[in-house]
């Protein structure tokens, strides 16, 4: 049986992926409320580019599309890394559980 | 209605609420949506501490204003200048916590003075007024005044509180030839209520921006390494540790100033705050200390890389996107804060109201809640907005000092990119053209004919999407556009689309369907492309000044205009290939890439394309981030990237305030600048130390024969004693480096030449004003001024120690020339700073050269010229020229001889290379020159030797100037050079007295450039130099004083007045161009008018009455020569008199050579102008005569104590004669 990661554990995986795919460089620690868009200034490619990482990093395949679909119908188009890190934990967990 | 017999100009205002202590708070709470302050009109009452704010705004001593009346009822005040009773009222009210005051003069008056102007109030109208902009309802009194003052001279419009519009924004005028407008009720209850009608006042400068304080700032720290910047940063951080209470803006300011941008580690950082900024420091002191880490780039401000990518020409692209790239409220911040954006919004309106659009598009950005943002897709809104709002943008990267090496447009966008090239006029012809294409695609949309097609972006690559049509059968389905590794656009039928979205889903592929359904960039299009095609044969194209990719062709674009155009066609029916086009890019040495759209896009694309390569790209805008903070981080991440960034941009309009004037102190409270101060110079001391052994070893290795090396200081507050320590001759690369203070090998050079008008010979053969000003003293002349071409040599010497030793110069490119530099008296220093580019594979050198005033004490500034200089191990093999045929061309006026003699030109015989002058037409220009001897250039005991032959380069300037004044009408003759994009030199240079062609093709001119390139050619048809994107400005003056300039005792400037004087006198009146105000024209008619006495009197005045007591003798000369010159007596050189005021026989001009020859004068002066009257009878009162005219006042220089006096005395003289003269 596969152990789903834990929050932290999502947190330091997403600030290693976003160093070594999307050339963010000295970031440190990744606070919840840092905002992908807004706060790291990134594109919305980026985001695709993420989600593959993402997906390869775990080895499986992660609905990004359902996410991104909600993000694109806010009124502010962005998005937490906090709510990502608790998107990728509850998509792991059902993952894990099959 | 109440007419205004004048209009009325608000130059000052103060403001306190119970929120806000000052204007500027007050201003900044009404953008940020705080509501106004409730104050009835006629409450006036005196408020000390209103009035004297609100004349400090103006620029008015409270002190002298003992007899301004305190605030007085808007009416009253307004009727009050309008009846001449006064000429500056306070107009206002206080009711205790919340006070308003204004100060108004007529407008005439406030223009003359050149006040900074809020708002014109142009009448008073009923309640009721018709004209009311829709979205500027009426407010209502003085904070309404106030309000909508600050709205017009900001053309920005806050939020009304109590609707629902949230957001400041832009106030866009779409109609130039009617200015914004405001209205505002007085509310004077019992009696009717009426309004005042404001518009804002045109003529704008360089005011200060509405807000000061920015939500971010760009930080920028430079050190020689790694090491060094992190000391610096620490350094910094234990400064602000300490705590500083002053304004962020402040200190961001000071940190830029004293960064020393030759300095090659560079360390780029953003923040909001002190605190902020100490939590970026940390960060990027963290990383720095990691060995591991390269690169620091964060996302939220820390921008460091230890191999700079912009470390040569050719690495910098600008990439323009087009349609797709628009959002509702785009730029509305920055509009805030840049007036140029806002001048582009109302031309995209103008453009709009042009085409009869219902909705403009300012209406479609920054009211979207009222209108939706569907219109923002319709084709022609979207080319109008796209292209208009990234103009705006260019406009500001320009303005930040960046300017692209390489271009290139995605779809519309490819407009832009031709555009910035210079393939396509960047000017008035460009809106035109945007005007015309909008209306092609609206056409398009109306009658249909535009073929239709479903766009969805899928965030996947090329290979797998097309696998994906295959896959589900839709060989329909085409790539419209294949933008990065993850991103595709294909184009096809709804129902294809919508199989391959349901395919996407079950595969989780992230997909869009775009809001816009047009066929671009398909075979289909080409159905409608006739339009299109007869539009782009419109337009003027040319040879591209740099490269310029296409996305069609997914290369470089043909230089060649007509080629070019059909390229430029093709790219609407090929598919945008844009990923294999940055890879191209990327082969063709481009590393770094800006996206100057609005969204950011194509920043990514290419960041997805080069990912693992040396690159970087950023977006000069994003929609989810505030368009100041992300300039900042263009600002910081490009600097840190080695980029030439002017961060002094993003301050100018902000009224930094400095405390500290030390250059490289930390800019903190005042104990902080000592002790950071302190450690400075120690430091330096160290480093110094260091750099002179560096130097005695290397100079001693290259057995330079120095032989003061132990008198060798870097002491840089020293007198530099002579150039006497300039390198021996065997290193020497020429007579005009100077003094070497400090030189690391191969890297940096700081040296300084003494500008010695006595001892430079090149001062007594480039006098700005003419050759010879005297009848009486033959060595004087006009005004001695560094030669470009002379700079453009400092730089290439300064550049020649850091090269390998027997490189030869090839090149000058980005060569900037920012000032006129004069041979003053008191000696000024040129500070010549050069840095080797890159490594020692390439032999570019960055040279700036600064001003640093008498005996080098000035601060460094801005420098005065900037030039790229490249060596390399041999001279280039010359090539053939050009082929060369000038078109309706005709001989020109000028000949060799006249064009010197006659003083159309001011240069002396070692500069007057033109042996013939050829042909000129409107394209163009040739003549024969000269190659001269160097030697009577330079000082004795120099080496006569150049990098470059500057007589050559110098000469072509005057042919360019005789095509000018051959060509120009009257005005618009007289020319500065500005820029040079390139100069090559090929081959040797020719023997002294060869003769060589110099070919000039003017590529475009307008009423202020020109731009030009040359071709200087060998008798053999081979190209020795060439010349490319030259630009001068123009000067537009009436030509009297250019003629002035030349043959002083024959031209006058000041112009006869006719009206009624006695016989033997004359009355003139002189009112010269705003350039005889400023540096460096008022020095150049000073030293052509002035004697040698009256310059020494004149060094002792402050800048107002210098220009006042100038323009004084100018014309009270000039009105004692046409007194003699009516007599018979002969002209005379303005030089040989003097005007002498407050002697006791009476104000009067004399004749230096007949001393028994005096004529009495009056003379009345305003600012910008003066009048006089003199008189051969030596019983005349010409001051009483004046007076008469006048209707009792006396407006004698010497009597007249009072400024406001002798303007208002001046103008009334110049209303009154200008009438007669008239009538």
């Amino acid at each position: 049986m596969n152990t789903a990661p834990d929050r932290d554990e999502i947190q330091r995986d997403l600030a290693a992926i976003l160093e070594a795919r999307l050339g963010l460089a000295g970031l440190g620690s990744l606070e919840h409320e840092t905002r992908f868009f807004a706060d790291l200034g990134l594109a919305s490619i980026d985001a695709v580019v993420l989600g593959e990482a993402i997906q390869e990093h775990y080895d499986r395949a992660i609905p990004f599309n359902l996410m991104m679909a909600d993000i694109g119908s806010r009124s502010e188009r962005d998005f937490a890394i906090g709510e990502l890190v608790d998107f990728l934990h509850i998509q792991l967990a059902k993952s894990g559980e099959r | 209605m109440i007419p205004i017999a004048r209009p009325v100009a608000i130059v000052g205002m103060s403001a306190r609420s119970p929120t806000a202590d000052d204007l500027t708070a007050y201003w900044e709470g009404l953008v940020a949506g705080a509501p106004d302050a409730s104050l009835r009109l006629d409450a006036a009452e005196p408020n000390p501490s209103a009035c004297e704010n609100a004349l400090v705004d103006a620029g008015i001593d409270p002190q002298r204003g003992a007899g301004v009346p305190c605030l007085a009822p808007i009416t009253d005040a307004i009727q009050n200048l309008a009846l001449l009773q006064r000429d500056i009222v306070l107009a206002g009210a206080d009711d205790g916590s919340t006070a308003f005051a204004l100060v108004l003069k007529r407008l005439e008056d406030a223009r003359r003075s050149g006040d900074r102007i809020y708002a014109v109030i142009h009448r008073m109208e009923d309640s009721n007024p018709r004209l009311v902009p829709a979205h500027t309802r009426p407010a209502a009194g003085y904070p309404g005044l106030v309000r909508q003052s600050l709205a017009l001279f900001h053309r920005v419009i806050p939020p009304a509180h109590e609707s629902d519009q949230k957001r400041y924004r832009p106030w866009v005028q779409n109609d130039p030839d009617s200015p914004r407008t405001a209205i505002v009720l007085l509310d004077r209850a019992p009696a009717p209520p009426v309004c005042l009608v404001l518009q804002e006042f045109p003529e704008r400068g360089l005011e200060p921006g509405p807000l000061r304080t920015w939500e971010t700032e760009s930080i920028l720290l430079a050190a020689s390494d790694r090491g060094e910047l992190i000391s610096h940063a620490q350094t910094i951080l234990s400064q602000l540790e300490r705590s500083s209470s002053r304004p962020f803006v402040d200190l961001a300011f000071e940190m830029n100033q004293a960064m020393d941008p030759f300095k090659p580690a560079r360390l780029g950082l953003v923040a909001s705050s002190c605190a902020d900024l100490k939590d970026r420091l940390q960060a990027a002191i963290r990383g720095l200390l990691d060995p591991r880490k390269p690169n620091l780039r964060d996302g939220r401000g820390v921008y460091y890389f230890d191999q700079p990518l912009i470390d040569r020409p050719g690495r910098l692209a600008f990439l323009f996107p087009g349609e797709g790239s628009q959002y509702p409220g785009m730029m509305a911040d920055l509009a805030l804060h840049f007036p140029e954006v806002v001048d582009r919004l109302d031309i995209a309106d103008r453009i709009a109201c042009e085409l009869g659009e219902a909705i403009l598009p300012s209406d479609q950005l920054f009211a979207s809640d009222r209108h939706g943002t569907d219109g923002l897709w319709d084709a022609a809104t979207a080319v109008n907005v796209v292209l208009s709002v990234q103009w705006a943008m260019y406009q500001l990267l320009r303005k930040l000092g960046l300017s692209p090496d390489v271009v290139a447009g995605h779809s519309s966008g490819e407009l832009l990119a031709l555009a910035a090239a210079g393939a396509l006029a960047a000017d008035r012809r460009l809106e035109n053209a945007l005007a015309r294409l909008g209306a092609i695609f609206r056409d398009f949309e109306r009658s249909g004919e535009i073929p239709a097609a479903r766009l969805v972006a899928i965030a996947a690559g090329r290979d797998q999407v097309e696998a994906l049509c295959h896959e589900i059968g839709r060989s329909d389905l085409r790539v419209a556009m294949d933008n990065c590794p993850h991103q595709v656009v294909l184009a096809g039928s709804p129902e294809a689309v919508e199989c391959m979205v349901s395919r996407l889903a079950r595969l989780f592929i992230p997909c869009e369907v775009l809001p816009f359904e047009r066929a671009y960039h398909t075979p289909d299009f080409e159905a409608v492309m006739e339009p299109v095609a007869k539009f782009l044969n419109t337009l003027e194209w040319r040879a591209p000044a740099i490269p310029i990719f296409s996305c069609a062709i997914k290369g470089r674009m043909s230089n060649e205009p007509r080629v070019l155009r059909a390229q430029a066609e093709a790219q609407w029916t090929r598919s945008v290939d844009f990923r294999e086009t940055v890879l191209a890019m990327h082969d063709a040495g481009v590393r770094v890439f800006v996206d100057v759209g609005a969204r950011g896009n194509l920043a990514g694309f290419v960041d997805d394309t080069l990912r693992g390569k040396p690159s970087f790209a950023i977006a000069a805008n994003l929609p989810r981030r505030s368009g100041i903070t992300q300039l900042n981080h263009l600002t910081a991440a490009l600097f840190a990237h080695g980029a030439r960034v002017d961060w002094s941009f993003l301050h100018a309009r902000r009224r930094p305030r400095q405390v500290s004037s030390a250059p490289t102190s930390c800019p903190l409270d005042d104990a902080g600048v000592t002790t950071a101060l302190i450690d400075y110079q120690q430091t330096m001391r160290r480093f110094l130390a260091i750099q002179r052994e560096v130097v005695c070893a290397h100079l001693a290795s290259a057995s330079s024969g120095v032989e003061d090396l132990e008198d060798f200081t870097f002491d840089w507050a020293d007198e530099p004693d002579s150039e006497a320590l300039a390198p021996a001759a065997e290193r020497s690369p020429g007579p005009w480096l100077g003094r070497i203070l400090e030189h690391i090998p191969a890297r940096e050079l700081i040296s300084r030449y003494t500008l010695d008008p006595v001892h430079d010979p090149i001062a007594r053969h480039h006098t700005l004003g003419g050759r010879r000003t005297s009848a009486l003293d033959s060595n004087l002349k006009g005004l001695p001024v560094v030669p470009f071409a002379m700079m453009a040599e400092m730089a290439a010497e300064a550049g020649a120690i850091l090269a390998s030793p027997d490189f030869v110069l090839t090149s000058l490119a980005d060569v900037i020339a920012r000032k006129w530099v004069i041979y003053e008296r008191d000696l000024p220093v040129l500070e010549i700073r050069a840095q080797r580019l890159t490594s020692t594979r390439d032999e570019r050198v960055a040279v700036r050269i600064h001003n640093r005033g008498s005996a080098g004490r000035d601060e460094l500034a801005q420098p005065i010229f900037e030039a790229v200089a490249t060596f390399e191990a041999r001279a280039r093999e010359p090539q053939s020229a050009r082929p060369w045929r000038l078109a309706n061309a005709r001989p020109g006026r000028f000949t060799a001889h006249t064009m010197y003699d006659e003083g159309w030109l001011f240069h002396g015989p070692p500069l007057q290379a033109t042996s013939r002058m050829g042909m000129i037409g409107p394209q163009g220009i040739d003549a024969d020159l000269r190659v001269l001897p160097f030697a009577p250039l330079v000082r004795s005991g120099q080496p006569a030797t150049f990098q470059h032959d500057v007589i050559i380069l110098d000469t072509f300037t005057h042919i360019l100037g005789a095509w000018g004044l051959d060509w120009s009408a009257d005005e618009g003759d007289v020319m500065f050079p500005l820029s040079m994009a390139l100069l090559e030199l090929e081959g040797a240079r020719p023997a002294e007295g060869t003769n060589v062609s110099c070919r000039i093709a003017i590529e475009h001119a307008d009423h202020h450039r020109i731009r030009a390139r040359a071709e200087i050619v060998r008798p053999d048809g081979t190209v020795w130099m060439r010349i490319q994107g030259w630009e001068d400005w123009r000067f537009h003056w009436p030509g009297r004083y250019r003629d002035a300039f030349r043959q002083a005792n024959h031209y006058l400037v000041a112009e006869p007045l006719a009206t009624a004087i006695p016989a033997g006198s004359s009355v003139v009146w002189l009112e010269p161009p705003l350039d005889m105000t400023r540096p460096v024209w008022r020095d150049v008619l000073e030293q052509t008018q002035l004697c040698p006495g009256e310059l020494e009197r004149q060094r002792a005045l402050g800048d107002r009455d210098r220009t006042r007591r100038l323009f004084a003798a100018v014309a009270a000369k000039d009105a004692m020569r046409r007194v003699l010159l009516a007599r018979g007596l002969g002209e005379r050189f303005p030089v040989d008199l003097e005007f002498v005021a407050e002697s006791p026989t009476g104000t009067h001009v004399r004749d230096l050579g007949h001393a028994d020859l005096r004529i009495a004068v009056a003379v009345a002066t305003a600012p910008e102008a003066a009048i006089a009257i003199a008189s051969l009878d030596p019983d005349a009162k010409p001051a009483a005569f004046l007076s008469r005219i006048d209707g009792g006042e006396t407006f004698n220089l010497s009597k007249d104590q009072s400024f406001e006096t002798g303007q208002r005395g001046a103008y009334r003289y110049a209303w009154s004669l200008g009438r007669s003269m008239q009538q």
